[in-house]
């Protein structure tokens, strides 16, 4: 592990370096990957190293970004993280891409996400975190739902893709309910 | 394929990167009517490469380089610009190598393919509803190979363009995202 700043059983997190940038610049691009996100123009080299440069430099208290790192040959598999996060009330919006569509279905989403919630609560001692997720990204809704995510609401046509509209989820879930859930993994 | 972000049967759409700014300010200087890169004015290897970075960075438009799948070499740019948002149109330019590069079917068919490309993404990606073309008029050829795609002429401006030390006619032509729907029924 180079780094890590958050461990799991097969992943970890870590800052993001430069050399990812390559990687992440072709999964922005892949409209498979970029349909559950919210870019929609050609990414390029440019606005990648924009972005990873952001990153790496840090200093901006509402932002909380990691590379999710396969433990197992030590391979960059996508990016996850906290944003607009507020800390009065002690809120963040999580985000999530596997960008290597080789390793989808295999849990990796699931871990990260429940490893992202634990550091929301644990390590930044926020109260809530939520997310959005298109209604047609039925993986992503597992993943959360796995994690403890609760749906809370539906904003009807949110999303315009595929050349047609669809709902968002609104999902939530808040620091009590994560650890009532942990307790009882933990007896 | 090298970062495709949108792939089709022989050429693929990726990111304009600023390297391929010295081919496009070429290629955009004989292809077109209006909105040259620079105007007609001298456009330096350097100068293009920050002219790309600048359309790139722009929100009212959609850099996008056409790419051989065969062997990667760039073959066209495209420009999607002026797109305004509370219209939802757009206007359109695809500047290709020149033909001696392509070859004459080479033009119809890399006009063709990427031109669907870029449709199908501007009506079903970007939300828009109306597409727009400026050519000139005398070109029939290429007025025949966007009447196959489904644009449709719509008026000439009279002496809309200067070139060769005389004035030109200007073709233009337009799509709409009904007309679009009813040709591609697909999805």
């Amino acid at each position: 592990m180079r780094n890590p700043a958050v461990a799991g059983r097969t992943l970890y997190l870590r800052p993001l370096e430069r050399g990812d940038s390559d990687s992440f610049q072709l999964w922005m691009n892949d409209q498979e990957v970029a349909r559950n996100l919210l870019v929609h123009r050609p990414v390029t080299q440019d606005d990648q190293a924009r972005f990873t440069e952001s990153a790496i430099a840090g200093g901006d208290p509402t932002e909380a970004v990691f590379a999710i790192v396969r433990k197992k040959g030590d391979l960059l598999i996508g990016s996850t993280g906290l944003h607009a996060i507020d800390w009065r009330r002690r809120i963040a919006a999580f985000g999530i891409e596997i960008g290597r569509k080789e390793e989808w279905g295999k849990g990796y989403g699931t871990e990260a996400t429940a490893l992202v919630v634990a550091y929301a609560f644990r390590e930044l001692n926020l109260n809530r975190v939520w997310l959005h997720v298109y209604e047609y990204n039925t993986r992503g809704i597992g993943a959360y739902e796995r994690v403890g995510f609760r749906m809370e609401a539906t904003l009807r046509q949110d999303c315009f893709c595929d050349g047609r509209y669809w709902d968002v989820h609104h999902m939530g879930i808040l620091r009590a309910e994560w650890e009532r859930a942990e307790k009882k993994k933990k007896p | 394929m090298r970062m495709p972000f949108l792939v089709g049967e022989t050429i693929y759409l990726r990111p304009l990167e600023s390297d391929d700014g010295p081919d496009a300010a070429r290629w955009f200087r004989g292809a077109e009517t209006e909105g040259r890169l620079a105007g007609g004015l001298p456009v330096s290897e350097e100068a293009a490469r920050r002219l790309i970075e600048t359309l790139t960075r722009d929100e009212r438009q959609v850099g996008i380089a056409v790419a051989r799948r065969a062997d990667d070499r760039l073959v066209g740019v495209i420009r999607l610009y002026r797109l305004n948002p509370q219209r939802r149109s757009g206007g359109y330019r695809l500047a290709l190598a020149p033909t001696s590069d392509l070859g004459r079917g080479g033009v119809d068919a890399i006009t063709q393919e990427a031109t669907r490309l870029v449709l199908a993404y501007a009506f079903e990606t970007l939300n828009l509803n109306r597409i727009y073309l400026h050519g000139f008029a005398s070109d029939r050829a290429a007025r025949t190979r966007y009447e196959k795609v489904g644009f449709t002429e719509e008026g000439i401006l009279r002496q809309e363009a200067f070139q060769d030390g005389r004035y030109e006619d200007v073709v233009v032509m337009g799509i709409l995202r009904e007309e679009w729907a009813r040709r591609a029924p697909s999805r």
